[in-house]
C-alpha cells in the first residue's frame, strides 16, 4: 500500500535560528576543526606576507623591468603555457580516446606506461633530450655516420620555446591522459553505440559525440598542465627563456632585488587567478549528463588489424618520447659517469631528499585527512572557505610560495631573537623547517583531494552507523573510516611523496646551506654543462616516482574492491 | 512521555530551502512499537537522523527518557543518546564480519561479556554459523537481520529503522517482517519504524502515524 505524494509544494525555510549561536557552533569545534584551521592558517600567512610586500617601495629596477621587460615575461609565459597546454591535449585527448573505446594487443602494458612520463620532471626530460639530439647525442651522431647527414639545424634553428614546448608536452600529457580516461570510463555505453548505430563511422562519432562529452575534462587536465608550466624555473632557466619564474629568481638572486622579485610574483600569481576562474568557467559550461537511470558502462571494442597497428603505433611513439627515451639516455649517461657516480654527496643528497619528502608527505597527509573528515562531519559555509582556502597552495607557484614563506620566517625568526635573546640565530630561516614547510603549504592539495575522494567514496552511512553505537568521532574515524579509505591514504602519500621528489624551484630558493636534494644536485650539474653527471640523481627521483605510480595504481584497484567488498 | 519530539522543523542549509520538517511533533511511551508513514521527501528519515542526533533540529526539541536533548541550546551526541537505528541501506561495516559488526557497539563490556552478547545477538537472529563471514558474503535479508543485531545488542533505549524492508524483494519480505516482529517482541524494546509501505507498517508496529 503506497501514499500519494503531497500536491501542495514545500514552504520555504525562513532564517536560521537554532543553529546561529556563537556557543552551539562552538560546539563542533574540536580537534578536527583546529586541524583543518592551522592548515587554512598555513596556507594563508605567507600568502599575506606577499601581500604585505605590495606596498614596499618600488626600487629602479623594477621601473625597468615594468617598462622594458614585463611585456616579454608576459608574452614568453603566456606563449609556453598555451603551446605545453594545446600539445598535451593533442597526446591525451586521442590516446585516453582510443583506450577507452578499443581493445588491441598490448593494452594493459600501454595502460601502465602511458601514466609513467609523469615521473620524469620536465626539466630532466630537458637535459635528456638535449643529450640526444644535440650534436653529439645519438640522433644527430646516427645520421651523421650512417647517412651522412647533417642535423646541426635541429637544435639551432628550432626556437627555444618550441623545445619547451614539447618537453613539457610529452611529459605532462597523462594529466589530460587520466582525467578523459577517468571520464569515459563511467559514461554510459548507450550514447556511443546508438550513435554509431545512426552512422557516420568512428571518426565521426569522436568529433560529434566524443569530443562535446568530454571536453571538460581535457580541458580540467590542460588547466594542470598550464599550472605547472606556470611554477616551472627548470626547463625555463635551461632553454633561457624570459618567463616570470625565471624573471623572479634572476632578480632576486641576480640583482637582490627581494621587492621587485615580490611584486613579478604577485603578477604570476594574478596570471595563476586568471587560469583557475578559466578553470571555474569551463566546470560552469553546460555539461552533459546522462538521463538514463539502466546505464550499461562503456565497453571497449575489437579493431581490425591495420587500426590495431595505428593505435599501437600511436601509443608506442609517445611511450617512447615521454619516457623511454629520456630513461634510455639516462641510462647511457649513467654508464659513461658510472666511475664517480656513487660520491658521499649523492648520498647525503639521498637520503635528505627522502628524509624532507617522507616527513612532508606525511605532515600532509594528516593535515589533508584532519581538514577532509572535519569538513565531512561538519558542513558550513566556513567549512567551504577552510578547504577552498587550503586548498590555494599548489596553484601558487613555487618561486611566490617562497618569497612568501621566507618573508614570513624572517619575520619569525626576528620575533623569536627578540623574546628570547639566547635563541639560536636565524633559527628558521637557516633550518630546513622553511622547504619541509613549504613542501607541506604546496601539496597539501593533492593530499586533500585524494582524501576527500576517498571519504566522498565511502559515504556517511558507516560514520553514523558507528555514531549510533556509541563510538565518538576519532574512536569512528580510527576503527571505521581509516581502514575504509587506507588505499586512497596509501594513494594521496605516494602522489604527494612523487611530486616533492620533483619539486626543484623551492629546493633550490629554500634549502638550508650545504644541503642539496635531488632535484637541486641534478639542476647544478646540468646548469655546469656536465650532463652525463645529472644520471644518477635523475634515475632516482624517476625510478622512485615510478615506483610509486606503479603502487599507487595497484592500490587505486584495491581499493575500489574494498569499498565495493569484492 | 519516553519519547517527546516538540515542533521540530528542519531545513537543509542553503538559500531559500524548502523545510524538510515543519513543526512536527510525535509522542511515544516506553515499550510502543509507532510507525511513521508517508511519501518520498516528507522528512521520514530526516526525523530519525534528529532523533539519533544525526542531524540538529532548527525549531523545537526532543525528548528521550526524560532527557532533553536536541533544542535551540541543547545537543546531544549520536554516541551519548543510546539510541540504536537500522539504516535503509544497513551500513554494516565491510571490513568486519558479522560477530565483529555485532560487537562493534559493546566496548564498553568486559571480553567475557561481549562475546556472551554477540552470541546471544547471534543465537536471535538465527546466524551462529554465519558469525564470521563478511556483510558481502551473506544475502541481502541476512544483511537486515545483523543490522538489527549490531543495533540492538548495546540495549539502546529507543530503536530506529529507516526503510528496513525497501532493500528486499517481496518474497523475502513477508518472511522477514515476521522474523522482525518475533525479535522486536522477545527484545521489549521501544521502536519506531519509518517506511512508505504500509502494509510493513501494519505488520511491525501497534500505531501508525502520517508525515
Amino acid at each position: 500500500m503506497e501514499i500519494d505524494a503531497p500536491s501542495s509544494s514545500p514552504r520555504k525555510a525562513p532564517g536560521r535560528c537554532a543553529r546561529s549561536g556563537f556557543l552551539f557552533r562552538f560546539k563542533f569545534f574540536d580537534g578536527w576543526a583546529a586541524i583543518r584551521a592551522f592548515s587554512f592558517l598555513c596556507v594563508l600567512l605567507p600568502l599575506l606576507m606577499l601581500v604585505g610586500g605590495l606596498f614596499s617601495v618600488s626600487s629602479e629596477y623594477w621601473e625597468y623591468v615594468r617598462d622594458h621587460l614585463l611585456r616579454a615575461y608576459f608574452t614568453e609565459t603566456l606563449l609556453v603555457m598555451a603551446g605545453a597546454g594545446t600539445f598535451a591535449c593533442f597526446l591525451g585527448v586521442p590516446l585516453a580516446w582510443v583506450l577507452s573505446m578499443y581493445d588491441f594487443h598490448g593494452k594493459r602494458f600501454f595502460e601502465v606506461l602511458l601514466v609513467l612520463p609523469l615521473a620524469i620532471p620536465p626539466y630532466i626530460a630537458a637535459y635528456t633530450y638535449e643529450g640526444l639530439l644535440g650534436y653529439t647525442g645519438i640522433v644527430q651522431s646516427f645520421f651523421r655516420n650512417h647517412f651522412d647527414l647533417h642535423l646541426t639545424r635541429l637544435t639551432t634553428d628550432i626556437p627555444a620555446q618550441v623545445w619547451a614546448i614539447w618537453v613539457f608536452g610529452v611529459t605532462l600529457f597523462p594529466y589530460v591522459y587520466i582525467l578523459t580516461r577517468a571520464f569515459l570510463r563511467h559514461q554510459s555505453a548507450a550514447i556511443f553505440e546508438n550513435a554509431l548505430l545512426l552512422g557516420g563511422g568512428k571518426a565521426r562519432l569522436f568529433l560529434r559525440v566524443g569530443l562535446p562529452l568530454l571536453w571538460p575534462s581535457a580541458a580540467a587536465g590542460v588547466i594542470l598542465v598550464c599550472l605547472e608550466v606556470l611554477n616551472d624555473f627548470g626547463v625555463s632557466s635551461y632553454y633561457g627563456l624570459n618567463t616570470f619564474t625565471t624573471a623572479i629568481f634572476t632578480t632576486w638572486f641576480g640583482m637582490g632585488d627581494v621587492n621587485t622579485a615580490i611584486k613579478l610574483a604577485l603578477i604570476l600569481l594574478a596570471l595563476v587567478f586568471v587560469v583557475l576562474l578559466v578553470r571555474k568557467a569551463a566546470h560552469n559550461v553546460r555539461r552533459y549528463h546522462i538521463v538514463s537511470s539502466r546505464e550499461k558502462r562503456l565497453m571497449t571494442r575489437r579493431v581490425d588489424a591495420i587500426a590495431q597497428a595505428g593505435i599501437i603505433l600511436l601509443c608506442a611513439s609517445v611511450c617512447l618520447v615521454g619516457f623511454i627515451a629520456p630513461i634510455l639516455q639516462m641510462l647511457y649517461w649513467l654508464r659513461l659517469s658510472w666511475d664517480g657516480a656513487f660520491t658521499g654527496e649523492l648520498g647525503r643528497a639521498l637520503l635528505y631528499t627522502l628524509g624532507i619528502a617522507g616527513g612532508a608527505t606525511l605532515a600532509v597527509m594528516i593535515a589533508a585527512t584532519g581538514t577532509a573528515n572535519a569538513n565531512r562531519l561538519v558542513k558550513s559555509r566556513f567549512a567551504t572557505l577552510f578547504s577552498q582556502g587550503a586548498t590555494l597552495g599548489y596553484a601558487i607557484p613555487s618561486a611566490v610560495l617562497a618569497i612568501g614563506i621566507i618573508s614570513f620566517f624572517v619575520s619569525a625568526d626576528k620575533f623569536l631573537s627578540a623574546v628570547f635573546p639566547f635563541s639560536p640565530e636565524k633559527f628558521f630561516s637557516m633550518s630546513g623547517i622553511m622547504l619541509f614547510f613549504a613542501y607541506s603549504v604546496r601539496f597539501f592539495t593533492i593530499g586533500y583531494q585524494t582524501v576527500e575522494a576517498g571519504f566522498a567514496k565511502i559515504g556517511m552511512v558507516y560514520s553514523e552507523a558507528s555514531r549510533t553505537l556509541g563510538r565518538d568521532v576519532t574512536a569512528t574515524f580510527f576503527r571505521v573510516d581509516f581502514p575504509l579509505v587506507r588505499y586512497a591514504l596509501i594513494s594521496g602519500a605516494a602522489l604527494v611523496f612523487i611530486d616533492i621528489l620533483k619539486e626543484l624551484p623551492l629546493g633550490l630558493l629554500l634549502r638550508p646551506f650545504n644541503t642539496e636534494t635531488l632535484g637541486t644536485m641534478t639542476y647544478h650539474f646540468a646548469n655546469n654543462e656536465a650532463l652525463e653527471e645529472t644520471a644518477l640523481p635523475s634515475l632516482c627521483i624517476v625510478l622512485l616516482g615510478a615506483a610509486f605510480i606503479l603502487i599507487m595504481q595497484i592500490w587505486e584497484k584495491k581499493e575500489t574492491a574494498h569499498v565495493s567488498g569484492n | 512521555m519516553f519519547l517527546e519530539i516538540d515542533s521540530v522543523s528542519f531545513a537543509y542549509p542553503g538559500k531559500n530551502a524548502p523545510w524538510i520538517l515543519s513543526e512536527y511533533s510525535l509522542s511515544m511511551e516506553a515499550g510502543e512499537r509507532v510507525g511513521i508513514a508517508g511519501p518520498s521527501g516528507r522528512g521520514k528519515s530526516t526525523l530519525l537522523r534528529i532523533i539519533a542526533g544525526l542531524e540538529c533540529p532548527l525549531q523545537g526539541s526532543v525528548t528521550l527518557d526524560g532527557r532533553r536533548v536536541a533544542s535551540r541550546d541543547i545537543y546531544v551526541a549520536p554516541e551519548d543518546r543510546q539510541v540504536g537505528m537500522v539504516f535503509q541501506d544497513y551500513g554494516l561495516f565491510p571490513h568486519m564480519t558479522v560477530a565483529q559488526n555485532i560487537a562493534y557497539g559493546l566496548f564498553r563490556l568486559r571480553r567475557a561479556e561481549r562475546r556472551q552478547q554477540v552470541v546471544t545477538m547471534l543465537e536471535l537472529i538465527r546466524m551462529r554459523d554465519l558469525a564470521a563471514r563478511y556483510p558481502y558474503e551473506i544475502s541481502g535479508g541476512q544483511q537486515q537481520r545483523v543490522a538489527i543485531a549490531r543495533a540492538l545488542a548495546p540495549n539502546p533505549k529507543l530503536l530506529l529503522l529507516d526503510e528496513p524492508l525497501s532493500n528486499l524483494d517481496a518474497t523475502l519480505r513477508a518472511d522477514i517482517r515476521a522474523e522482525m516482529c518475533e525479535i522486536m517482541e522477545s527484545s521489549r524494546i521501544t521502536c519506531l519504524f519509518v517506511s512508505h509501505d504500509l502494509d510493513d507498517l501494519a505488520a511491525l508496529c501497534g500505531r501508525i502515524e502520517t508525515l
